[in-house]
């Protein structure tokens, strides 16, 4: 599934500094996989804590969560609470 | 008072939204409910912890050698007796916290355990324990820790973050900068900047119960605790990990939990008394006292902020600059982190920068305390907004509203938000009496706003219907809020039956689902979806044995108001509707008992935004500040139960309001705590503080059947601004230290007359 990837500001040092990218997967897991192929160093900064929003949904673990194709997918701190 | 939108989908509700009395309240109110400390086994030893006095020291030696020959000791353990941690262990900070290995990193830091016959026996034989320490300089400040020459706390620590990336340690834990559009040409557009600074200090989440715990290791090793917290699946796992115990050794009972705001959330005592129990072999239980509470658990991080906002005429802010540097105690936390994802998240701002570190310091790890990070923030924020529209004449209100997030507005973070109901809460203040009340003499009125993000993660439930058509619903997470009593409600709903009839049960470690903590406000929103998902699933097996029972087909079965009702085409004779009583009652003929589970990882978690006005007097002449009148508006997606939405806005204003006005942790030079008790740290008591007026907004969050939004941490958020706005209302006093005690607003107060008269 093709993607529109948007990283937070935070998490745009492997990318150089571009905040929207594309990548494919089946899910968000193999969409990190097909990210650091493209951007060396930006998979380890996406798989430990970082949400996505995908569709208004925040998912805080969201490895195996399924892509759509077109879907536009947002890598967020992950945020906790008290 | 409570302002409804209707949740998608929404046909009207029986139970959810009612005022259910609380299923565990007769017998909290009559003393018989029973918190950690109210356990008591057969056999049961005694524990005490030794504490280091020095705030850094190296540990040169410990010898146990007199305490064990004391009268009574049966058990003494220090670090040695724990498995080694490496430094990059995902935990490594919890383990050497509650048993320090090599080095000491605040007064009150655990070296070592004792477990006697009687506490008396075990506090001597602690006090017998023969600590030989190096004292180090302590770094107490978060200036003193970001000096040149600063000594380092942690030689593994190299910062996270960091460009380029670091290479010699540091005691800045972490960097974390957020940006969006062009900060430069924001504050040229700018008609008014205005930059300013704040500080903070650390303070207590003040749970009223300390931390206790029983711990029973038996002959076959396996280990049961009993102990309250904010999640007992966490204490499991995480004494697990302490001790090199497989998860499975341990069961973890929850006791009522006496408050935790986020304090709960870590653990300190449970693997000190699982390692007594287990060398002893007998109970051990362990009851921390007031100061060892104060001392040696977390508070909330304090904080220095800069911010600087740049707003055009009509009152748009353009641009907006943050530098946050959180103070987290001891070892690494994630106060800045939050801070950078909470300082401009409740305004619409196109151009942005964010800095913020984590710093330790040789003080109490900190933890998470309400909506971690964010009141400071708001702190910042909210005030200078207040500035900006003094200084432009526009209304405070209006301010807000005019730049308030709204539904697709991008977050810091950079994704469009879903539905929100920031606008809501505002208007809900505007229209309500209190905003056009008038004011006394010395009085100010103080608006501030908030938010919070709320998270989901993993939940599960069980539904057990007895023979007498009454449920239990089963969970795994500890009731700190009332959440008994929404789950109850929930439940109804689904299976259409009087809540009374519905026993809610909070299950151990091996008697319900793998359930995380209660933080970020989860509880109602991801545990509250497990069970609505089980009783769903419940309501299908009812309407099997129903089809069983009416030799229908399942497909004409539908439920209605708890009632099996068939709707098929066919003869309907024989068919009239089953109650879930009935059906119960025969479930033995018709396929055996009747359970359902349900479990889930929560995605969707909602925000809730929050906005409060508060009135003050202030008294000229001693500088004290008195609540006069408190207003405060929360949008809660759907109140399951509106009492205990309203309790928990309240208690969030009340917490804040000792933030802003009295509490401090005081330390001397030594980094020794002055004032670890509530006669010497002041919290606010009933007689502080008017009646709460809690406005519960309902703007549903789509994600949660009944629309539910987390509502236990938002309110916290707000008060120190909305406090500090009202000062200045009275006073014309801008105050941006905290705490806004009475010596500091006299000193306010005393030198703006002094410049007023050119002095």
């Amino acid at each position: 599934m093709a993607v529109r990837v948007h990283l937070s500001s935070n998490l745009r040092g492997p990318t150089g500094g571009v905040a929207e990218i594309e990548g494919s997967g089946a899910n968000v897991g193999a969409l990190i996989g097909d990210l650091e192929r493209q951007y060396p160093g930006l998979g380890d900064a996406l798989r430990s804590g970082v949400s996505v929003v995908i569709d208004g949904l925040l998912i805080a673990h969201p490895q195996y969560y399924r892509l759509a194709d077109g879907a536009q997918v947002f890598f967020v701190p992950q945020s906790a609470g008290g | 008072m409570t302002i409804t939108e209707a949740n998608p989908g929404y046909k009207g509700y029986k139970y959810v939204g009612t005022r259910l009395i609380r299923p565990d309240g007769l017998e909290k109110v009559t003393g018989k409910a029973r918190f950690a400390a109210d356990l008591n086994l057969a056999g049961q030893l005694h524990g005490a912890v030794v504490r280091s006095p020095h705030a850094h020291a190296r540990i040169v030696s410990i010898d146990t050698s007199r305490a064990e020959a004391m009268p009574g000791v049966k058990s003494v353990i220090t670090g040695d007796d724990f498995p080694s941690v490496d430094p990059g262990h995902r935990q490594y900070d919890m383990c050497v916290n509650i048993i320090a290995r090599d080095k000491v990193f605040y007064e009150g830091h655990a070296v070592a355990a004792v477990a006697a016959s009687t506490l008396e026996q075990a506090r001597a034989a602690a006090a017998a324990v023969e600590v030989e320490y190096e004292a180090l300089q302590a770094v107490l400040t978060i200036d003193e820790a970001m000096a040149d020459d600063a000594p380092v706390l942690h030689s593994h620590m190299l910062t996270r973050g960091a460009e380029p990336p670091a290479e010699a340690p540091s005691n800045v834990a972490s960097v974390t900068r957020f940006s969006g559009g062009d900060l430069e040409a924001g504050f040229a557009e700018a008609d008014f900047v205005v930059e300013r600074e704040f500080s903070t200090k650390p303070v207590h989440q003040g749970y009223i119960e300390p931390h206790a715990c029983v711990a029973d290791t038996g002959q076959d090793g396996h280990t049961t605790i009993w102990c309250s917290s904010q999640g007992h699946f966490n204490v499991r796992s995480s004494t697990a990990t302490l001790l090199g115990w497989e998860n499975t050794r341990i069961k973890v009972v929850p006791a009522e939990i006496g408050g935790g705001f986020g304090g709960k959330t870590t653990i300190y005592l449970e693997p000190l008394a699982a390692a007594l129990s287990s060398q002893a072999g007998r109970p051990v239980k362990m009851v921390m006292t007031r100061s060892e509470v104060f001392r040696a658990t977390g508070p909330a991080p304090c904080a220095k902020i800069r911010v600087k906002f740049g707003a055009r005429s009509d009152g748009a802010i353009v641009a907006a600059d943050a530098h946050l540097i959180y103070s987290n105690g001891a070892y690494q936390g994630a106060g800045g982190m939050l801070g950078a994802m909470t300082v401009f998240e409740s305004y619409k701002i196109p151009n942005f920068a964010v800095e913020a570190l984590d710093v330790v310091v040789n003080t109490a790890r900190s933890a998470a305390y309400r909506a971690p990070a964010a009141p400071l923030t708001a702190f910042a924020t909210e005030t200078v907004l207040d500035e900006i529209a003094e200084e432009l004449g526009i209304d405070a209100m209006d301010l807000r509203l005019k730049n308030a997030v709204k539904e697709g507005d991008p977050s810091t973070m950079g994704f469009p938000l879903a539905r929100v109901g920031f606008a809501e809460c505002l208007e809900a203040i505007r229209s309500h009496p209190h905003f056009s009340a008038p004011l006394g003499p010395n009085q100010g009125r103080g608006l501030a706003a908030g938010y919070w993000f709320n998270i989901g993660e993993s939940s599960s439930a069980i539904v057990n219907l007895n023979e007498d058509g009454t449920a239990t619903v089963v969970t795994g997470s500890p009731d700190i809020g009332g959440s008994r009593a929404s789950m109850a409600l929930m439940a109804a709903e689904e299976l259409g039956i009087d809540p009374h009839d519905i026993r809610p049960v909070v299950g151990d470690t091996e008697a319900v689902g793998f359930t995380d903590i209660t933080e970020g406000s989860r509880a109602t929103f991801a545990t509250g979806r497990a069970v609505v998902e089980a009783c769903r699933n419940m309501v299908i097996e009812l309407r099997g044995r129903a089809a069983t029972m009416m030799e229908a087909e399942v497909g004409d079965i539908d439920w209605v108001d708890g009632h099996a009702v068939y709707t098929g085409d066919g003869d309907s004779e024989g068919k009239e509707p089953l109650s879930l009583a009935v059906i119960a009652g025969k479930a033995k003929r018709t396929g055996g008992p009747l359970t359902a589970t349900g479990s889930l990882e929560a995605h969707g978690a909602g925000p809730s935004f929050t906005v409060h006005l508060c009135d003050v007097e202030v008294d000229p002449e001693t500088g004290v500040v008195s609540i006069v009148r408190y207003t405060a508006a929360q949008d809660a997606g759907t109140a399951i139960h509106p009492s205990y939405v309203e309790g928990q806005i309240q208690g969030g204003v009340a917490q804040g309001v000792g933030w802003a006005l009295n509490e401090e942790y005081i330390y001397d030079s030594d980094g020794v705590m002055e004032n670890p008790g509530f006669l010497d740290y002041r919290v606010p008591v009933a007689s502080d503080l008017p009646m709460i007026d809690a406005v519960i907004v309902e703007v549903p969050n789509p994600a949660h059947p009944y629309g539910v939004r987390g509502v236990g941490e938002a309110g916290i958020v707000p008060p120190i601004p909305a406090v500090a706005n009202a000062i200045h209302s009275a006073t014309g006093c801008r105050i941006r230290d905290l705490p806004m005690s009475p010596v500091r607003v006299l000193e306010a107060i005393t030198a703006a007359g002094a410049r007023a008269n050119g002095g």
